[in-house]
């Protein structure tokens, strides 16, 4: 009996063992110093933040007496909430130099319940330090006051739409009454700052669970599957994916697994930054896959005329539908571009129907994910930004509607859930 | 006071249930006079697809090149038998579906005239009509026996357990209600249970026999069928003697003074 790997494992046992009972005696407190040792460098900046803030709350105060006129930076406001909150007390009790991180770490912040107010003034002209009853304490964390705009010429007035193009309002994670115009640029900004890590983060966001969807998306939709001799071409549309996560898997499982080289994808994506890290990626693709592919850089809701009507086989977007300004618009436009008989697939976070797994994935999207977006990726609120949006958009059985509703027909219960609902798939056909 | 307005709102969901019934229109596991099932479990785009894939299933099977080539004939693209959500099995469930759905107007042939036709002889029982619709549907398996296992496998995967097992239990419904069987009591499930056994038993049988006609399915289907008849009958008995003895032991026990 070989007793020197039992020791070797029994050892390291008791070491693992240890080390979880230190995680679980003193995790916490390591999290919250690696923050203030990561925002250390920080801090300079954010206190001239703060004293900008100040100066802004200030202003507005002056000018909410005025009139009821709404404000464009409620950061002052934030933090002055912090103070009076009860964990942000204990915190800085025990760091006093790391306010910034800790508001970072840990935030217990009152904030409008979403989807009761719908008017672009109501949230922001609410008085801010008297909770009426339709707030509520929120647990987690939320981008609402975080994410308000840094003031510059075009985006200083959230409830004037007027200034846009088109007057419609819409949402940005928790914050109601943006303008289309505006969500897309703040959108464009959140995926600007995460290009970089975007694969390294969906990986641990998601356990990699992500790539298995990603997977089984493409395997579901069997691109390039063909009964004529030779393989009847497909034009593929990859609308939101910069990355190529999709777009590479159809053309592999297109040429590689169907044996049709007839079949080209189209990457669309409006961001320049995550088309480019698409196109260095697809560097390391085979010569003939890289031929198939051609990338575009286009809003989902007005595709160019490089995309004629009845062109396209198969419309896919995953994980990018719910960050659309406008996702009616977006899916008539997707009934516009496909052929009759094309098919339009999307893959989503959706709504987990157990409430044990709802409880724990509510507790890990917004208690983890902007931790982990903070200390991998250095950009808490573009995380916080994904987690609420994710909260936002519509159930299951609404999207299928939506759907529905664009003109397409979907097949038996119209979606398919995958991991208890946390994402989903829905797919519609363009009738003849 | 209370009990009124309870009573009051007892009414009104008494009277919101029917509604919320029809609305939802959930499939029934049992035959409701009052809630004919809804028209058509595929819709018009399915339908035309399924339909025009079913005619190539005895040369490719139940496979996705089979729907592949019924979404062209029916003038859709390759790419739109993503309509179909599980693929293939939605080819066999289509099959499963038609061919119940054919049993009752083939019923009506079968048994509609017999009696005006033939006054001499007597009604048939329920068994013997139970034996004469399972050997009508088994015979709806006929052109595509030689891909029913492939079906079958298909069906067998865990994925599909459920839908398929549904179907069947539907199926065995649809049978011993055709028969004329209108007994609610604690053997409903029994014979339904007994009867799916054996129907899906001989289906297996079937698609090994190569016998002409499939007399020896026949055969196969009517042993099984009076071996569950005896089976019962022998059940029957059983607890029929087991509730007279345990009675009776009750009452010797009464008669020597025990308080039971």
């Amino acid at each position: 009996m070989a007793t020197g790997p039992n020791v070797a494992i029994g050892l390291t046992v008791i070491f693992l063992v240890a080390l979880c009972c230190c995680v679980a005696y003193k995790g916490k407190v390591w999290v919250k110093q690696f923050a203030v040792m990561m925002f250390e460098s920080k801090k300079a900046q954010q206190q001239v933040n703060q004293r900008r803030a100040r100066r802004e709350e200030r202003e507005l105060a002056e000018e909410e007496e005025s009139d009821l006129s709404p404000s464009s930076n409620p950061r002052g406001g934030h933090i002055h909430k912090l103070r009076s909150s009860k964990t942000n007390i204990k915190t800085m009790a025990v760091h006093p130099a790391g306010t910034g991180a800790m508001r970072a770490a840990v935030r217990t912040i009152i904030s409008s319940r979403p989807g009761t107010t719908t008017t672009p003034h109501s949230f922001i002209s609410r008085p801010r330090h008297v909770t009426t009853p339709t707030t509520k304490i929120k647990t987690f964390c939320t981008t609402t006051p975080a994410r308000a705009p840094i003031p510059t010429s075009s985006t200083s007035s959230p409830a004037q739409p007027s200034d846009s193009s088109n007057g419609r309002t819409t949402h940005f994670g928790f914050q109601d009454g943006l303008s289309e115009t505006e969500k897309t640029e703040r959108v464009a900004g959140v995926f600007h700052s995460v290009a970089e890590s975007y694969d390294r983060m969906n990986d641990l966001m998601s356990f990699g669970v992500h790539r298995i969807w990603k997977d089984h998306f493409v395997t579901s939709l069997n691109p390039g599957l063909s009964s004529a001799t030779p393989p009847t071409p497909q034009r593929i549309l990859d609308i939101a994916g910069g990355t190529g996560d999709i777009a590479f898997r159809m053309l592999h499982h297109a040429h590689v697994l169907n044996h049709n080289p007839n079949v080209h994808v189209t990457i669309s994506d409006i961001n320049a930054s995550m088309l480019a890290v698409g196109k260095s990626r697809s560097q390391s693709l085979p010569a003939s896959q890289q031929a198939a592919l051609s990338f575009l850089k286009a809003d989902a809701t007005s595709l160019p005329p490089q995309i004629p009507s009845a062109s396209i086989d198969l419309y896919t977007v995953a994980f990018g539908i719910r960050n659309f300004a406008n996702i009616p618009l977006a899916l008539r436009e997707a009934h516009r571009v496909l052929k009759p008989g094309g098919v339009f697939a999307c893959l989503e976070f959706s709504k987990v129907n157990n409430f044990v797994l709802d409880a724990a994935y509510k507790r890990w999207s917004f208690g983890a994910i902007p931790l982990i977006g903070q200390l991998v990726a250095g950009d808490r609120d573009s995380y916080q930004y994904l987690v609420e949006s994710i909260e936002r958009f519509p159930s299951q059985e609404r999207f299928r509607r939506m759907i529905e509703d664009a003109g397409f027909v979907v097949g038996g219960r119209g979606y398919e859930d995958l991991t208890g609902g946390v994402a989903a798939i829905h797919k519609g056909m363009k009738p003849l | 006071m209370a009990p009124s307005r309870a009573f009051t709102r007892l009414a009104a969901l008494q009277r919101a249930r029917p509604a919320a019934c029809r609305s939802s229109a959930v499939p029934r596991a049992y035959h409701s006079y009052d809630h004919p099932p809804p028209p058509g479990s595929f819709n018009t785009a399915e339908q035309a697809i399924l339909s025009a894939a079913y005619r190539h299933v005895p040369e490719h099977g139940f496979t996705q090149h089979t729907l592949s080539l019924g979404a062209r004939e029916a003038g859709y693209l390759d790419i739109s038998t993503n309509l179909l959500p599980e693929g293939p099995f939605s080819l066999i469930r289509y099959h499963l579906v038609t061919q119940r759905e054919a049993l009752a107007p083939r019923s009506e042939t079968v048994f509609g005239g017999g009696s005006e036709k033939n006054p001499g002889h007597p009604p048939l029982q329920v068994s013997d009509k139970v034996e004469r619709l399972a050997w009508e549907r088994l015979q709806g398996n006929k052109d595509v026996n030689h891909r029913w296992q492939e079906a079958l496998a298909v069906m067998a995967q865990p994925t599909h357990v459920p839908a398929s097992l549904r179907e069947l239990a539907l199926l065995a419904d649809e049978i011993i209600y055709l028969a004329g069987d209108a007994s609610v009591d604690p053997s409903w499930y029994a014979k339904r249970g007994a009867l799916s056994t054996v129907y899906a038993s001989s289906e297996l049988f079937m698609t090994n026999d190569r016998s002409p006609g499939f007399g020896e399915t026949r055969q196969f289907l009517r042993r099984r069928l009076d071996e569950s008849a005896r089976v019962g009958s022998a059940i029957g008995n059983v607890a029929q003697w087991v509730g007279f003895t345990a009675s009776a032991g009750v009452n010797v026990l009464r008669s020597t003074g025990v308080r039971i």
